[in-house]
């Protein structure tokens, strides 16, 4: 008896443990709010305010209750500071803000998507219209003819050409640099008072019974329209069906007739008997002939060559002699990098653009000519351009109020030597 | 010999050409003219904004940073929890919730003494900045004196801010306190003007408006919707009286003799 006490007097302990503590663990939740609007009444809101600092915290934070710590009256001013150079810099206070019952948080309470959320099957800098491109070759390749004229230089384009010891012009094209920029307009429209009062009365025109008219009108003819669509599900269907039937048994017969005679030479296994083509046999003769089509396909000897490199190839498919030629031929190479001092800008902001080049080739280039079409959006600084080699500069206006820098490097690059250009430009 | 016909074909032939021709650049950034817009910016506030949340995407529960600013002497404030908060002077950083609309009160306005103005913000999109420069890059939204003297005269003023295109935009240089706009005609949308520029980000309407302390408050200020305060570097939260006894706590120092 007594063990039988103690048995449900430890179940009855563990059941209001547990029962206590998910009372506990619900009750400060902010989505209950609604729905347990008595039990929280005791609680202390929770303050729908939050404040943010400019610090690298995103604005959605996880779920979590941190309550904001008030210093107490002996708190030293060290600690007071420091309360302070947090505040600065961080959030102050953690957790969601209690939502009223009707708020609309979206399928997940709004929580949680990752920081740098793209769509699937997009990569890079999303989205496009938030940021400034710099550099690179895009939507037209860039063509430069012998006479040094460029076609098909977009906006935003980068690029390097010059000239090989065999006198080609080779083009080099920079990276993509993307540069957080976003800006904004407004439109507006100002309205008066007598106005807006006339676009009130025509919404108050709108009355529901005229629809109920219509929708009446409606109904009725289409009830009398369905007598006549059942007249034409009568016997033309079954006539047509007729007709294809005996269509097909007339092709059935022709076919196996052709086959029959098409075959019987191709065949061994057929030749020495006298086979009656039936209707179930056609598929296997049909199969057994395009076999020996097949194997009569003759494989030869074929030689072919791809860029100075000659296969021979055997009839059985292994390659016996393989010869490789190589012809020496210089190798002029340029490689070419830009970089921002910054990623991210505000109007008015200075951007300083840098470009190295270096010649990776084995042999000298010369006439190099390093073009760059700024975007609209940024604004050359005057006189702030620098090249590390001798070089000519020019700077060309467009038809659609963007600039073109041109960079024309007067003496031939030797292999491996490296050079830069810097530049200043203003976001607008 | 050619005759007056055929040269007439190839004149026709010729102009048609380069009307087409000239016509094709304008044509590239500008939504299809038989675009159907569902919306328009004078349905009421938070209509736009609760069809932006159905379209799904990181949008619901997120608080994009905004920056309201008001002419150099004057005060914003947002309403929270059924009233209206001090104010800051000036401009107001603040996190909103897309789709909801907000209520700010404007007072001390330069050249209107004892005036006060209400206008409603309501936020249709955000941005999606690298991670830490969520609020060095808010939504501008900007008041000029001379929109809040045309409100105070009993004028409705809709305002729609939208992120410009950056491959067609407005060769100008962009001010930090000063945002450009564009006046639309009386038959014209401002929202469909803004989505043939760029991306429509927020609707700003202000007008004369007055609120009525009575059971309509509440309504007036849209329930007031949750939001997020943004301070600014070096503003503390910590109260003044805490402050100073927390200062006068503190042991001093002894000077040197």
């Amino acid at each position: 008896m007594s063990t039988r006490f103690k048995t449900d007097a430890m179940s009855w302990l563990i059941l209001s443990s547990l029962f206590c503590s998910m009372t506990a663990c619900t009750a400060p939740g902010p989505i209950s709010s609604g729905t347990l609007s008595q039990t929280n009444t005791s609680l202390p809101s929770q303050p729908s305010m939050v404040t943010i600092g400019d610090s690298g915290q995103h604005m959605v934070q996880q779920a979590g209750h941190v309550a904001q710590r008030q210093p107490s009256s002996d708190q030293s001013l060290q600690q007071i500071q420091h309360q302070q150079q947090l505040n600065a810099g961080t959030l102050t206070q953690n957790g969601p803000a209690s939502l009223p019952p009707q708020a609309y948080t979206g399928p997940n309470g709004g929580l949680p998507y990752p920081v740098q959320w793209t769509p699937p099957g997009i990569t890079g800098p999303f989205p496009e219209d938030e940021y400034v491109y710099q550099g690179g070759d895009g939507y037209q390749l860039t063509n430069v003819a012998q006479d040094f004229s460029i076609d098909n230089l977009d906006e935003e384009d980068t690029i390097a050409h010059y000239h090989t010891l065999n006198g080609d012009i080779e083009i080099e094209r920079t990276n993509r640099l993307p540069i957080y920029a976003p800006r904004f307009a407004s439109t507006r429209r100002i309205d008066g008072l007598i106005q807006y009062r006339h676009q009130d009365h025509v919404y108050a025109v709108d009355s529901p019974l005229a629809l109920d008219d219509t929708v009446k009108n409606i109904g009725q003819q289409q009830v009398k329209q369905q007598v006549s669509s059942q007249r034409n599900i009568a016997t033309r269907a079954s006539a047509l069906y007729k007709e294809n039937q005996k269509l097909r048994d007339m092709a059935h017969q022709l076919a196996s007739t052709e086959d029959s005679q098409m075959v019987k030479p191709q065949v061994g296994n057929l030749l020495n008997t006298k086979v009656n083509i039936q209707n179930s046999q056609e598929a296997e003769l049909s199969i057994q002939r395009q076999t020996a089509l097949a194997q009569t396909d003759e494989e030869t000897v074929k030689e072919f060559a791809y860029d100075l490199m000659p296969y021979r190839m055997l009839a059985n498919n292994k390659i016996q002699t393989n010869y490789h030629y190589e012809i020496a031929e210089g190798n002029s190479r340029l490689d070419i990098k830009k970089v921002a001092s910054k990623q991210d800008a505000l109007p008015g902001e200075l951007l300083e653009f840098t470009i190295t080049f270096k010649n990776t080739g084995d042999e000298v280039i010369g006439n190099v000519t390093i073009v760059d079409h700024l975007s609209r959006r940024l604004a050359y600084v005057e006189e702030s351009q620098n090249c590390t080699v001798e070089s000519e500069f020019f700077l060309n206006p467009t038809g659609k109020e963007s600039v073109i820098l041109r960079w024309e490097v007067v003496e031939p690059m030797q292999v491996g030597e490296t050079a830069a250009i810097t530049f200043k430009c203003r976001v607008r | 010999m050619i005759s007056s016909l055929h040269k007439l074909t190839i004149a026709i032939t010729v102009f048609s050409v380069l009307a087409t021709a000239d016509s094709l650049p304008a044509q590239q950034f500008r939504p299809a003219p038989n675009a159907h817009y569902p919306n328009n910016a004078l349905m009421p506030p938070g209509q736009v904004g609760s069809q932006m949340l159905i379209r799904g995407g990181p949008i619901p529960g997120y608080f994009q940073p905004a920056q309201i600013r008001c002419p150099q002497g004057g005060r914003i404030a947002i309403a929270a929890e059924g009233k209206f908060s001090a104010g800051t002077p000036s401009f107001l950083n603040v996190g909103l919730l897309i789709g909801s609309p907000y209520r700010f009160k404007i007072t001390e306005i330069p050249g209107l003494p004892g005036t006060e103005l209400y206008p409603s913000v309501e936020l249709l999109d955000r941005l999606h900045p690298p991670t830490g420069l969520e609020t060095r890059f808010p939504v501008p939204i900007h008041l000029t004196a001379q929109e809040l003297r045309m409100a105070a005269a009993g004028l409705f003023i809709t305002r729609v801010i939208y992120l410009e295109d950056p491959t067609n935009p407005v060769v100008v240089q962009d001010q930090a306190n000063r945002q450009r706009f564009f006046d639309v005609r009386s038959n014209e949308d401002p929202l469909r003007v803004a989505d043939q520029l760029g991306r429509p980000m927020a609707i700003l309407r202000i007008g004369s408006k007055q609120p009525r302390m009575d059971r309509q408050t509440g309504r007036f200020m849209f329930s007031s919707p949750p939001l997020r305060e943004i301070m600014t570097p070096g503003q503390s939260t910590i109260p003044r009286e805490t402050l100073q006894r927390a200062i006068i706590s503190t042991p001093s120092i002894g000077r040197l003799r």
